[in-house]
């Protein structure tokens, strides 16, 4: 999680702070916003795909006589468990996108500022916000599924 | 990143790209890829961000397709 926010950090701080730097934060939000959307189509596909597994195996057993009510449980309480297996990752992918959000909206309130180190101060923990909520969310996503690898956040090698 | 960018009003991810000359350009550079392909990432950034892709409606839609599996039908 902490490589997360070093790595914005960094970007945030390298950006200078001149008259351009909150300009450079929007291109850090844009391309932190483009990485965490690749994040969410590969967390969804890879949720779904597992989630199917369970449907293909009963299809496999029930069509097209059907499953007795034994079976049928068994596969209703399976998918409902795998579900939950994946709560904590779908409540870490909001809270991304929420700070994510944030930090966009930070954006507005950091052009309004009358102080730029106001603005800047603002963005750069909204910054750190979605470094954190990221790295959870990668950490969460290793815990169900080790093979998946996430895109790195701007400034990570 | 990209250098010399002046502030700009902006609400919208892709309102950062447009209101930008060369952003496009700069950020292909930092991926690697066309500009096209840019676009379509600073678009789905925005839809991740304003509109996140709803799993809610996969899995009813898929409790349900369970059902009339267990059911017999294909």
């Amino acid at each position: 999680m902490s490589r997360h926010r070093v790595a914005i950090g960094i970007v945030a701080v390298l950006t200078g702070c001149g008259a351009s730097a909150i300009g450079a934060q929007a291109d850090t939000i844009a391309v932190a916003g483009a990485i965490v959307a690749e994040a969410d189509e590969i967390v969804v596909t890879v949720r779904a795909r597992d989630l199917d597994e369970i449907t293909r195996a009963a299809q496999a057993e029930c069509v097209p006589g059907g499953c007795d009510e034994t079976r049928s449980e068994h596969y209703r309480d399976t998918l409902a468990e795998r579900e939950r297996t994946w709560a904590p990752v779908l409540a870490a992918r909001d809270l991304v996108v929420e700070a994510l959000r944030a930090w966009l909206d930070g954006l507005s309130v950091a052009q309004i500022a009358s102080s730029e180190s106001i603005g800047l101060g603002l963005l750069l923990r909204l910054a750190a916000r979605v470094a954190s909520a990221y790295g959870t969310l990668v950490d969460v996503l290793a815990t169900i599924a080790p093979d998946v690898h996430l895109p790195g956040l701007p400034g990570e090698s | 990143m990209i250098a010399g960018v002046a502030p700009v009003v902006v609400l919208a991810i892709t309102a950062v790209a447009k209101a930008i000359p060369g952003f496009a350009e700069g950020l292909a550079a930092i991926f690697g890829t066309s500009t096209e392909d840019v676009e379509a990432k600073l678009a789905r950034a925005e839809a991740a961000v304003r509109d996140p892709i709803d799993v809610t409606a996969d899995d009813v839609g898929r409790r349900e397709e369970l059902e009339r599996i267990l059911r017999g039908e294909s």
